[in-house]
């Protein structure tokens, strides 16, 4: 039978005339990260690095195999690699056309938490004050659909969004109706302490498929310290709405999400141990927000990374145990960073992509109609600083908000293959852009990255994760399925 | 950092007296000197395949209208 294949050494290299690809490189740990233009990646030694980097590479070898498997040589006028190089970029890129896909509804500022993390929440009895209209609403669900989107996620937040139900209601009532005409896959959330949860709130989100995100912070006196309110019931609450919630809508009716804080820092593993005692197969060890400490104290810096990173070893290293032992715990920002680096895909997380995701990702519509371009950016509008306001659904068209310098800028200046430094950063394919951290922290959206809070953070969790896939089987294959959710 | 006569002179200020910590910072300095030098060269070696895979990338992509292009 004839082979359909031409013979193998059709394939073989013709010469020691390799060409260089584009390709990164970063010193770690006596070795060198190799990353080639779409961030796949391979370990080299000094001296075989010290091979490619003079051009001494044999005419064949298992170094050079490796390296033209990673694209990071071809043979002189070889098409392939050009062609898959292309291919992969374009996946990466994907999601950009669709554009915005979360649309957060800042339904009331109103709120009986007052967490001292929170910049934004009020406690008011004037509803009016504080709350959005029916008009707002309804002018922001008009916007929300002229987005390309195919999938649509409307997010509900506050303050406490259960304060304003009925506006709620009627919100997922108008977009129901809305979308017998445009046919998108939407989703609806309701960002929730649960504190408020009751038979009306279930069963109304039984009836029109909506999920649930509330907060947990962890063991019962943490999480009550860090979210106090009247009777100091918060954690107990929020674990009571959380069963209520799967028993009645299901078990994946409602996640949960951890905001570190400082009394958190030296308790991952209670952290840890109470999303698992509480039946949650994902955590998301969250890092400091820097927006209360860089606005009114301007103390924020390198330090609090450090204590952060501190804690993050420590949590994942206690996570990749636990599942070594058979518990189903994905960390969330590891997942989003290995995706990234064992895939092609880029998941879009908002705060860890390039261009930055705020307004190409989501978008917010505050209780006033005014449009942010990140929830960060809405907390800076608290403090008094409206840099990333985009305009007011009452006076601005779709075009005026998205087209306006208040988002073009930022996402243009902050483009991480144009920044400083992350144009040769071997990581950047993993990391992202983050304009608002970086205006919050040192006035402009770029960021001076050796001083960065973000980079050293995300070059951080690089090396951790990539070392562990390195040298443990098991957190390799941890990892591969993380990177596959 | 300042150019003079074509050269680049870079003066260190250590913010320790330790003898020992300025030359492994030294010594950090010029690794970093090299490496910087090294991406430059990488950089502009393959800059023309770079710009080449990007416009594949792009290309065909339908944000042009053809009658435009």
């Amino acid at each position: 039978m004839t082979s359909k294949f031409l013979p193998a050494q059709e394939f073989a290299a013709g010469s020691a005339d390799w060409e260089l690809l584009p390709f990164r490189f970063h010193r770690l740990d006596g070795r060198v990260l190799v990353t080639n233009m779409v961030g796949e990646h391979l370990f080299l030694t000094d001296e075989e690095f010290e091979l490619l980097a003079t051009d001494r590479l044999p005419h064949d070898s298992r170094l050079v195999k490796r390296l033209r498997a990673k694209h990071v040589i071809r043979q002189p006028g070889e098409a392939a690699p050009l062609d898959l190089l292309a291919l992969k970029t374009r996946t990466r890129y994907r999601r950009l056309p669709l554009f915005t896909g979360l649309h957060i509804f800042v339904v009331s500022l109103r709120c009986e938490h007052s967490c001292p993390y929170c910049q934004v929440s009020r406690q008011s009895s004037d509803k009016t004050r504080y709350d959005m209209s029916a008009e707002t609403a309804s002018s922001a669900l008009a916007l929300a659909f002229q987005s390309p989107s195919p999938q649509l996620k409307i997010e509900f937040q506050g303050g406490e969004p259960l304060l304003n139900f009925p506006l709620i209601k009627e919100i997922i009532g108008e977009a129901e109706r809305l979308n017998q005409d445009h046919q998108r896959d939407v989703i609806f959330v309701i960002a929730t302490n649960l504190a408020l949860l009751d038979d009306e709130v279930i069963d109304f989100c039984r009836d029109h498929d909506v999920y649930f995100s509330t907060s947990l912070d962890g063991p019962r006196d943490l999480h009550n310290k860090n979210r106090p309110r009247p009777g100091r019931n918060s954690w107990e609450l929020a674990t009571e709405g959380i069963a209520r919630v799967r028993e009645a809508l299901g078990r994946d009716r409602v996640a949960a999400l951890m905001t570190t804080t400082k009394a958190s820092l030296n308790r991952p593993r209670e952290i840890i141990d109470a999303y698992v005692e509480h039946g949650f197969h994902e955590i998301f060890l969250r890092p400091l927000s820097p927006y209360g400490f860089a606005v009114k104290t301007k103390s924020y810096s390198a330090y609090d990374t450090d204590l952060w990173l501190n804690f993050y070893r420590e949590g994942l290293k206690y996570i990749v145990d636990l599942n070594r032992q058979g518990v189903d715990l994905c960390e969330r920002y590891a997942s989003i960073m290995l995706k990234k680096m064992l895939t092609n895909d880029d998941p879009g997380y908002v705060d860890l992509t390039s261009p930055a995701g705020i307004g190409i990702g989501a978008v917010v519509y505050n209780y006033d109609g005014d449009v942010y371009a990140s929830d960060e950016g809405r907390m800076l509008a608290e403090m008094g600083d409206h840099t990333f306001r985009l305009g007011n659904v009452a006076n601005d068209s779709y075009a005026d908000i998205f087209l306006s310098e208040a988002l073009l800028a930022p996402l243009d200046e902050s483009f991480a293959l144009s920044a400083p430094m992350c144009v040769d950063c071997a990581i950047e394919p993993y990391c992202g852009a983050d304009p608002v951290y970086h205006y919050a922290t040192s006035g402009d959206f770029v960021g001076r990255k050796p001083v960065s809070g973000f980079c050293r953070r995300n070059m951080a969790i690089t090396e951790l994760l990539l070392t562990l896939y390195e040298t443990d089987p098991d957190a390799r294959a941890i990892f591969l399925d993380w990177a596959a959710r | 950092m300042r150019v003079i006569d074509g050269t680049i002179r870079c003066t260190l200020h250590p913010s320790s007296d330790d003898e020992n910590d300025l030359a492994s910072l030294l010594v950090d300095l010029e690794h970093e000197v090299l490496d910087e030098t090294l991406r430059a060269r990488i950089r502009d070696q393959t800059a023309d395949v770079r710009n080449l895979i990007l416009a594949l990338a792009f290309s065909n992509t339908g944000l042009v209208d053809p009658k435009d292009a």
